[in-house]
């Protein structure tokens, strides 16, 4: 009696962690585009960030053998409207926006194919990696301009004698160096490319 | 090396002061805002509330609208802030750490540097001791600090001084003792026939006179003539004597200034050609001394002043004064001064620059001898007019007599 329920459980565990595997596919053209698993906007740490206000950073890059790819989403929720703000940058730089209610963020993501790469080798696996940025550089940017400010940093011309100035200076170095954007989360996948039906 | 740790301290406390501001500024700042769930929970609510106020009151959604975009930023510049606490608190604890080791690796390159300069000076100061040991008589350490090393070095160029002139005394007196001893023989030697010569001369005389009579007047002019011979030889054994007589001082506290003074005023007659100044006396000038004896060298400094001024006027300051736990009596002239090839043999007995019978160059000897029986000194100094004779006595610190 026991063993049905286990095997079930290791069934629905693997399809589980294929599910959560991205798939790559080629297109006619030669371009091959990922789909990402919804799994990763179910992890908690992305959730948070994507109802936070600032711009959650997905970058997505490829290899295969010596070609590299890759492509970018980046998702803001709009607090006012309640909307996500999508933009997508792929391979080729061609960018795509769009204004998804929050409601259907998934569907969005379920469908976005991101074109990371051409390739003339459709047998091949790519390397797949993607991190998650928990804000934009422009953030960043008005964020360390703001916390410079806020602390009386940003020393004036020609008051580098001024100990003060000296204590801002090394502010400034401490700020310039903390506020960056580093990945709460990065996954690695070997994907092998479908042929697109 | 003392201004330098003084100075790593000071830079490092700047730094401790820089560094705190900068903590302070943070913690105390953005950085606890950041930290504070409360705060973000309250934007949050603010930013619902605008939105709310906007959909209530939409004629006034615009301003809600702009005060809404405001708290998102804010909302915004925490959120980032937050999530970069973690990495801004460790790049804080790295310069402090960094901080701390720079001033460590600054006070160990000026330990060491402190070191190396102490060893190098410790060196300096082993070859100067060894140069004392062997008598060196210039000792230059070249140390002029005034640390515990530059004042031992100080201390070892002293040592070498005052060895040296010590040196130089001793040498002097064995010479001069060497005169005297000699002076004492010949004196001596020539008394005792010169006594004998002066006997028989009478008895001669008497006999001669008895047996001539006719001739007493020629005899009577011959004794007078060999007495008067005999009593310059006399005379001559007499100055020898005064060498070889010289006593030992007998030493009494005073007061050397009110000596000089004394002496200007009940001796200064004696050479009325000579005007004697006495200078205003510089520090306490009481010193152990033999008053007639200090007396006699002045008068024989004077009186070769007085000869060297000749038949014009001439001028001699006394002066009394403390250096360097001596005191000194300076005796200058405004005279000719001395000539070059008397100067290096100046104190040796029979130096005279006198001619034959005016004198026989004993006063300087005598001079000297007295005064380093007294444990100080007779020195000529160089000066670019007239004589000077330096006397030095070592510095007493009891009360005058």
């Amino acid at each position: 009696m026991k063993r049905v329920p286990l095997a079930a459980l290791v069934l629905l565990a693997a399809a589980a962690v294929s599910y959560a595997a991205p798939r790559a596919r080629m297109r006619a053209d030669g371009e091959v585009e990922v789909l990402l698993p919804e799994t990763v906007l179910a992890r908690k740490e992305v959730a948070r960030q994507l109802t936070s206000g600032l711009t959650t950073a997905f970058v997505l890059r490829v290899e295969q053998r010596k070609l590299s790819g890759g492509a970018r989403v980046e998702i803001r929720y709009d607090l006012w409207e309640e909307t996500y703000l999508i933009t997508v940058l792929e391979f080729d730089g061609r960018i795509r926006k769009a204004k998804v209610a929050a409601a259907k963020l998934a569907e969005w993501w379920r469908g976005a194919a991101l074109r990371v790469l051409r390739t003339e080798d459709p047998s091949e696996s790519v390397e797949t990696r993607l991190q998650v940025l928990p804000f934009s550089a422009r953030e960043e940017a008005d964020t360390e301009r703001w916390l410079s400010e806020s602390v009386g940093a940003s020393p004036k011309k020609n008051a580098t004698t001024d100990p003060r100035s000296s204590a801002n200076a090394l502010l400034d170095a401490i700020i310039g160096t903390s506020v960056q954007r580093r990945p709460i989360l990065e996954f690695r996948w070997s994907l092998r490319i479908e042929a697109l039906p | 090396m003392r201004r330098r740790t003084f100075l790593v301290v000071i830079l490092g406390v700047v730094a401790l002061v820089i560094f705190g501001s900068v903590v302070r500024s943070l913690s105390l700042g953005p950085l606890a805002l950041a930290a504070n769930e409360d705060v973000h929970d309250a934007l949050r609510k603010s930013l619902d509330d605008q939105k709310e106020l906007a959909r209530t009151h939409p004629e006034q959604a615009a301003a809600y609208r702009a005060r809404f975009d405001s708290l998102r930023r804010l909302t915004t510049h925490l959120e980032v802030m937050a999530l970069s606490r973690l990495t801004l608190t460790r790049r804080l604890e790295l310069a402090l750490v960094l901080l701390v080791a720079a001033m460590l690796v600054a006070g160990g390159v000026i330990h060491l540097a402190e070191t190396r300069a102490r060893e190098r000076r410790l060196l300096r100061l082993q070859s100067a001791l060894v140069a004392l040991s062997r008598g060196e008589a210039e000792i230059a350490t070249g140390e002029r600090g005034r640390d515990l090393i530059g004042r031992i070095s100080g201390m070892i160029e002293e040592a070498a001084r005052e060895m040296t002139g010590a040196r130089r005394r001793v040498q002097s007196l064995e010479h001069l003792s060497a005169w005297q001893e000699a002076a004492r023989r010949h004196a001596h030697e020539i008394r005792t026939p010169l006594t004998a010569a002066q006997l028989e001369l009478g008895r001669l005389t008497s006999f001669v006179s008895k047996r001539l009579p006719d001739a007493a007047d020629e005899i009577r002019d011959a004794e007078v003539s060999i007495l008067e011979e005999l009593e310059l030889l006399r005379k001559f054994t007499t100055s020898f004597v005064s060498l070889a007589a010289i006593g030992e001082p007998r030493l009494r506290l005073h007061d050397l200034s009110v000596l000089v003074s004394d002496f200007a005023a009940s001796c200064g007659p004696m050479w009325p050609r000579l005007r004697i100044e006495v200078a205003q006396p510089s520090g306490d000038c009481r010193a152990a001394a033999d008053r007639d004896m200090i007396r006699q060298v002045l008068v024989n400094l004077c009186s070769n002043s007085a000869w060297a001024a000749g038949e014009g006027e001439g001028r001699l300051r006394l002066s009394a004064g403390r250096h360097n736990g001596l005191v000194i009596l300076d005796v200058s002239d405004d005279g000719p001064g001395l000539p070059e090839d008397v100067r290096a043999r100046l104190f040796e007995p029979y130096t005279t620059t006198r001619g034959i019978g005016e004198g026989m160059g004993l006063g300087l000897s005598i001079s000297k001898k007295i005064m380093l029986d007294h444990g100080g000194d007779l020195e000529w100094i160089d000066t670019p007019v007239g004589a000077t004779f330096r006397l030095t006595f070592p510095a007493a610190a009891g009360e005058s007599a």
